[in-house]
């Protein structure tokens, strides 16, 4: 495996966004763009794009790449999806597998830096629906592509999520995503990112044996009494934390500032170990911080979800404006 | 009811004492005031290769760790200090977390690769914790502090020759020659290829061999007799371990390398093979080689009540509840004169309720007509009645009472309530005695812990447990379904129409055995604690003759009496075999494939087979 590092890689100079101010401030940029959206079941995975196409001025300057689930082709709003893309002449791609899903998407980047000469070029990715498997890597694989010029945007729409119990969808393996551990570090601190899967998350508590553990949840999050449920459905987690923070999502910047300044102060002690779950903003930020201080003792897990066969996919509409944030390289 | 200590936080709004479970989070201090050394703690200061098979919170962590020269000294046990004394035992602490072994490049690479990067990274953590004991043993023998640094320095130079030639800048003491090490371990990171990593032909040599071959030299320098130390290499979270990783040490146990000898933790199963890395050539237990060793105690043992007493005194300590004699029953209260079921039953139903010749009347009641009949039998001899009948049934009648009288709305009885249960509950496990201890507390700080209120929080308590099963690893979904299946037979066993003799045991047939994810659930079952088995079947492995149960947290949560029962009913498929569709399955199963394997179980009980 190789470890994840990126040393052009700079989140200091982050900026988050609301979609609706970047599209009042879009048109003054001189720029060209790629934008990178998905079609999947859930009605939320078109909407970033719906939005974006209906008030961009149509030019040239403006491309769009579209990748589509091989899984779950009829499934939920899937044909809807495939439809608006379809009548916005929209190719639908659909890779082989993850690895196939990065090369499109960096080919696509790669060509569009390359066609654009010194024009400076924005690259958007709707995030929303895509697994963590693309998303967490993207901002680094495309930070190796992009020039100091460029720019890469990343954008997350939330989403409403069934009232009932959501069906767990359990551990199944343990995987470093980033960065590497100490030798025998003095001692090990687990970070948890909580979410609405308790069953996950006691699972994953009880194969880690956490040794110091330190949570933390969105707050402001999606709506309110999601934050409620967060932390009455995860209290037996919550009760046996050294230290308990909260990250408002939609502020990305903040929340991996946040994020990162937690993880330095327990790295002093010895090794943070994060294990990141509840909604993708706090996921992705979460990867990024071993990939970001590159520095050893910091480390941190995927834990893949049950593969079962016949599970049955939970639709996901919106539920507010998407938010994002920009980043760029250093030259 | 006699008086309780837990009434004493009745309105205490601190933190809960326990809140932490494990026994990594605690300093070395701490760990020496709450570490209880149990007998089988002494029994493994012994000269033999052993493996430790334990469930998770067995305590596998705080064993290891307290081996070490550096904690066992803290140890103020009369033993203790002669170990340390004679130095006969100096245990180094080796960890192989699941960051550590899944951090570790080449999970991809061929097997003789994969091999070199884990002997490579092994020997690194290895020799940089047995640099911290030496440092220890070295504060211990020489006071003096130049004649120390002076030791120290011929140490580093010799150990540098052996095992970093190839640098320049000798590192003077252990502190820059741990950095040595941590320097190398680093490398493997950054090299695309293992061979380029630093010192790699000193390092990658099979497990442990640099320490072997500089421990002749270390007694000369030191000047100090060690002719009869042991190394003790304490090995932790073998679990982690794939069978590459486990045959290098299982090469190392193979091979006579004492004065190094290894104490391996694991979970059960886990040590998944025998092979060494030398074709052909097994690993022998018995013994021979090594032997296996059991963790967990049994809930009755000597050893778990002065342990949990222990952990009761030390941690209530902390939020003010100090006395000598702080144990779970003072803490938690003893009904009547021995706190027994009966008098649990007494205090729900009433003196004339718990009476002998009442109790009898309501067995016979509950039983089968058969049963009746040869209760009846027996009416003119009253000893053979109560034996027969009176002993063996009353556990089921008082739970099958209970739960009847908790289905009245606004009744809780105190019926999973008392030490002896809560004790049970743990199933001999120490994590899972405090975890139930974490919600007793809770508990005891917003009402007096009356054993209904001990019957609430530990009810909570199980439920929140039993729901967990499921998203456990691999056959999480599998266990899970299984647990139910068969709690639900036994729970119809005890509350159905005729109550039978049972308990939280089962057994099972061939026939599921020989499915690979049955086996598979099982075990991740027994390795977290919610599947208990006898001692034979734990260290090795389940077979049909396997006796096997429910854990007690289970018990509580499908109302069942705490004990394993008589014969337990064997677990076999409906109809007497398995249909082609379940026969096709692969592992994982999908929610509606787990109900249809689960839907050909059944639990039958032969009255008659019984008695």
């Amino acid at each position: 495996m190789k470890t994840l590092s990126n040393k052009s890689f700079d989140l200091r100079h982050i900026t988050s966004w609301k979609h609706r101010e970047w599209l009042d401030q879009c048109v003054s940029f001189d720029t060209n763009r790629l934008m990178v959206g998905v079609s999947g079941y859930e009605s939320r995975s078109s909407d970033w794009i719906r939005q974006t196409l209906s008030e961009l001025p149509n030019s040239e300057r403006n491309a769009y790449l579209i990748l589509g689930f091989a899984a779950y082709q009829q499934a939920l709003s899937r044909p809807m999806n495939n439809s608006f893309y379809e009548k916005n002449d929209l190719p639908v791609v659909i890779p082989k597998d993850d690895e196939h899903a990065l090369d499109i998407v960096k080919n696509a980047v790669k060509k569009r830096v390359d066609e654009s000469g010194v024009t400076p070029v924005e690259v958007h990715v709707d995030y929303s629906s895509m697994p963590r498997s693309w998303y967490c890597i993207l901002p680094v694989v495309l930070s190796r592509i992009v020039r100091a010029c460029d720019k890469l945007y990343f954008w997350y729409t939330p989403g409403a999520y069934p009232e009932t119990e959501y069906p767990t969808a359990g551990v199944e393996d343990f995987k470093v995503f980033s960065g590497k551990p100490n030798l025998n570090p003095r001692s090990r601190t687990h970070f948890f990112g909580l979410g609405f899967d308790k069953i996950r998350s006691h699972a994953i508590w009880s194969v880690l044996d956490p040794t110091k553990l330190v949570c933390f949840y969105a707050s402001p999050g999606t709506r309110a009494d999601y934050v409620d449920r967060v932390v009455h459905d995860n209290k037996d987690i919550l009760s046996a934390a050294d230290h308990v923070f909260t990250v408002d999502m939609r502020d990305f910047a903040y929340t991996y500032s946040r994020i990162a300044g937690v993880v330095r102060e327990f790295n002093q002690l010895g090794d943070v170990i994060l294990v990141p779950d509840g909604p993708k903003p706090l996921i992705l930020a979460s990867s990024l911080v071993p990939v970001v201080l590159g520095q050893p003792g910091v480390v941190c897990f995927h834990v893949s979800r049950r593969k079962i066969q016949q599970s049955e996919p939970v639709n996901v509409d919106s539920i507010g404006p998407a938010f994002g944030f920009s980043f760029s390289v250093l030259g | 009811m006699q008086d309780r200590l837990s009434d004493k936080l009745f309105e205490y709004s601190g933190p809960n004492p326990f809140h932490d479970s494990q026994f990594r989070a605690y300093d070395a201090t701490k760990s020496q005031l709450e570490f209880y050394p149990t007998s089988f703690f002494w029994s493994l200061f012994n000269e033999e290769n052993e493996i430790l098979i334990g469930t998770r919170g067995s305590g596998k962590t705080a064993l290891l760790k307290m081996l070490t020269y550096s904690n066992l000294k803290h140890l103020n046990y009369d033993i203790a200090k002669q170990h340390v004394t004679s130095r006969r035992y100096i245990g180094f602490y080796v960890p192989m977390n699941l960051e550590f072994m899944s951090s570790l490049p080449g999970q991809r690479v061929k097997h003789q690769d994969k091999v070199i990067f884990f002997q490579y990274a092994f020997n690194c953590s290895a020799i940089h914790a047995f640099l911290s004991e030496l440092s220890e043993v070295l504060n211990d023998i020489f006071l003096d502090k130049k004649l120390r640094a002076e030791v120290e320095f011929n140490l580093c130079s010799y150990l540098s020759k052996i095992w970093f030639a190839d640098r320049e800048d000798l590192p003077a003491t252990i502190i820059e020659m741990k950095g040595n090490v941590v320097q190398c371990f680093s490398s493997i990171f950054s090299r695309n290829d293992i061979m380029q990593a630093t010192e790699i032909e000193l390092l990658a040599q099979p497990i442990l061999l640099p320490i072997k071959n500089a421990l002749r030299g270390i007694e000369k320098i030191l000047g100090v007799d060690l002719t009869d130390t042991h190394w003790l290499v304490c090995i932790d979270e073998a679990e982690f371990l794939d069978e590459s990783c486990i045959q290098c040490i299982n090469t190392f146990m193979r091979a006579e390398q004492r004065p190094l000898v290894v104490k391996m933790a694991t979970l059960p199963y886990k040590h998944s093979t025998l092979a060494t890395n030398q074709p052909g050539i097994f690993l022998e237990p018995h013994g021979s080689d090594f032997n296996y060793r059991q963790v967990d105690l049994d809930p009755e043992s000597y050893d778990f009540v002065s342990l949990t007493n222990y952990v009761c005194n030390s941690r209530l300590r902390r939020c003010g509840i100090e006395s000598d004699d702080v144990t779970l029953e003072s803490f938690l209260g003893k009904e009547g004169h021995n706190d027994d079921l009966v008098d649990y039953y007494r205090a729900e139903m009433g003196e004339l309720e718990a009476t002998e010749d009442v109790i009898m009347s309501g067995i016979r009641g509950a039983l089968s007509e058969q049963r009746r009949n040869r209760i009846d039998e027996l009416i003119e001899e009253p000893e053979k009645l109560k034996h027969a009948y009176l002993k063996k049934f009353a556990p089921l009648y008082y739970v099958r009472k209970m739960r009847h009288e908790n289905s009245k709305g606004n009744r809780t009885p105190g019926w999973f309530a008392g030490a002896k249960t809560i004790r049970r509950i743990a199933d001999g496990n120490p994590r899972r005695f405090i975890q139930v201890m974490n919600a007793i507390v809770n508990a005891a700080c917003k009402a007096h812990l009356t054993p209904k209120e001990q019957h609430r929080a530990v009810t909570r308590f199980c439920s929140d447990m039993h729901t967990a099963v499921e998203g456990y690893p691999e056959y999480g979904l599998f266990l899970s379904g299984l647990v139910d299946a068969i709690g639900n037979e036994l729970q119809d066993k005890v509350h159905g129409q005729a109550m039978k003799f049972v308990g939280c045991g089962f057994s099972v047939s061939d026939d599921f055995l020989n499915k690979d994810y049955f086996l598979k659930a099982l075990q991740l079952g027994i390795a977290y604690c919610f599947i208990k088995t006898d001692e034979n079947s734990f260290l090795y492995s389940v077979t049909q003759d396997s006796s096997l149960r429910l854990s007690y947290l289970l018990g509580v949560y499908f109302w069942l009496p705490l004990r394993e029962g008589g014969a337990p009913p064997r677990l076999r498929p409906k109809n007497g075999m398995i249909t082609k569709a379940e026969l096709s399955l692969g592992a994982p199963l999908g929610r509606k494939q787990v109900k249809h394997a689960l839907d050909q179980l059944e639990l039958p009980f032969d009255e008659d087979s019984q008695q």
